[in-house]
């Protein structure tokens, strides 16, 4: 039978969840920048 | 709880917060951001090299300098008034701001390559006039009528302008702008709608104005063929590209055919004869040039607008038979005249410039930069009793 984990253990677990919730929150936001950069070879013809 | 239902709590509720700080951060950098050491649009830090600067920053550059008393003097319009072919401590806009002196005016270069005068910093004229700040807007155009502000490279400034509550209400124009979308292939409906939608998110998101200034600031996320392996270097630290140009000996060499050819197009196309023999503007361009305007540039902006018609250099123009430049000159002073019978302020720029004022067909030396300023500077004085009485 395996030992319960200790309280710190899960506790830190679940900040790592918080962390990568964190990271993962502000890569989404990145990523709307990026969907939405309307990148497309163009050449400008300027006159 | 059990442990994977609080893990999913956390991790959920540190996405709610990852993201939010970034919607924060990006509403603070809409307040602040802009290019440091700001005097155009140079490559690094326009659509050339994959940096689309948004709305806000634009607004933000053009508010930045002023202060009650001043009327902010916008230069918009394509390469000519970005003053391609000028390095940028010779650059014209510095040489408006000299003349007009820094204590009535503030000028500020939105221009773009290849940008048309209802875009961009025409634009956020608008925005500061909604705002009630005292704005002229200088921009240059040739014969024939102005472009949409959508459609091009830089028609997201119009939706993010109009997400933002930022223009002018002109049903007009957005009268204009579903017709011409609705009349054009499905790829281009779709790429429009795409716009709006980020447009829309980001009025609230700030997604545009966080990654753009960690871009300028911090370190840039997409390659570009430009900067090649060093595309993540700040765009802050690469300088203004622009050179001296060559000995006036070394001008005008290539494509001189296509080069006439535009040149001829130019009057060409907009003029018809008469019995006599004389040159005058054709009467249905006039009735599509009054209708073009009328449906792009809301009323209220025009008395705040000057439009310089910027001729091409003499090189070109002494090598039309005579009639070409006599129906040359005649085209370019009525569409000229076109511009001023819609209320908006025009002259044509050029006619008497030197080939050494010029460092291709179009773009302007220092010197024909020199003589830009000069002359805007008059008219903008002239403007500003007109429309701004304040100064």
């Amino acid at each position: 039978m395996n030992p319960a984990p200790p309280p710190r253990t899960r506790l830190a677990k679940f900040l790592l969840y918080v962390g990568m919730g964190f990271v993962l929150g502000f890569f989404f936001h990145y990523l709307l920048y990026r969907i939405y950069l309307p990148v497309e070879p163009f050449i400008y013809v300027a006159f | 709880m059990k442990s994977a239902r609080l893990n999913a709590v956390g991790l959920l509720g540190g996405i709610l917060v990852g993201f939010s700080l970034a919607v924060l951060l990006g509403y603070q950098a809409s307040t602040y951001s802009k290019p440091s050491r700001f005097v155009r649009f140079n490559q690094w830090i326009n659509p050339q090299s994959v940096f689309f600067p948004p709305f806000r920053m634009l607004e933000h550059l053009a508010l930045s300098r002023w202060q009650p008393g001043q009327t902010v003097v916008i230069i918009a319009g394509n390469s000519i008034f970005n003053g391609v072919s000028q390095p940028v401590s010779e650059i014209w806009s510095q040489r408006l701001q000299e003349i007009l002196g820094p204590e009535k005016y503030v000028v500020v270069n939105l221009s773009f390559s290849g940008g048309y005068p209802t875009e961009a910093g025409t634009l956020v004229a608008e925005s500061l006039i909604r705002r009630g700040i005292p704005v002229l807007v200088v921009c240059n155009v040739a014969t024939g009528v102005p472009g949409r502000p959508v459609g091009s490279v830089y028609g997201y400034y119009y939706w993010e302008g109009r997400a933002q509550s930022a223009l002018l209400p002109y049903p007009p124009r957005d009268l204009d702008t579903e017709l011409w979308e609705s009349n054009r292939p499905e790829e281009d409906r779709r790429k429009q709608a795409e716009l709006r939608r980020a447009a829309a998110l980001n009025k609230y998101l700030y997604f545009q104005e966080l990654w753009h200034h960690v871009g300028l600031n911090l370190f840039f996320t997409v390659w570009n063929f430009l900067p090649q392996e060093q595309f993540w270097r700040p765009r802050n630290d690469w300088p203004d590209p622009e050179v001296a140009p060559k000995p006036v000996e070394l001008r005008f060499r290539s494509n001189l055919a296509e080069e006439m050819d535009i040149v001829r197009r130019g009057s060409r196309e907009f003029g018809v004869q008469d019995e006599q023999g004389r040159w005058h503007m054709s009467p249905s361009f006039r009735d599509t040039f009054a209708s073009t305007i009328h449906a792009l540039i809301p009323p209220a902006v025009r008395p705040h607008l000057l439009m310089v018609l910027c001729q091409n250099a003499p090189y070109y123009r002494s090598r039309l038979t005579p009639e070409e430049q006599d129906r040359d000159r005649i085209i370019w002073e009525a569409t000229a005249a076109l511009w001023r019978e819609q209320g908006i302020a025009s002259f044509v720029n050029g006619a008497d410039y030197e080939d050494a004022d010029y460092n291709d067909r179009t773009h302007l030396t220092p010197s024909g930069g020199r003589k830009l300023a000069i002359r805007v500077a008059e008219e903008i004085r002239r403007m500003q009793s007109a429309t701004n009485p304040t100064p």
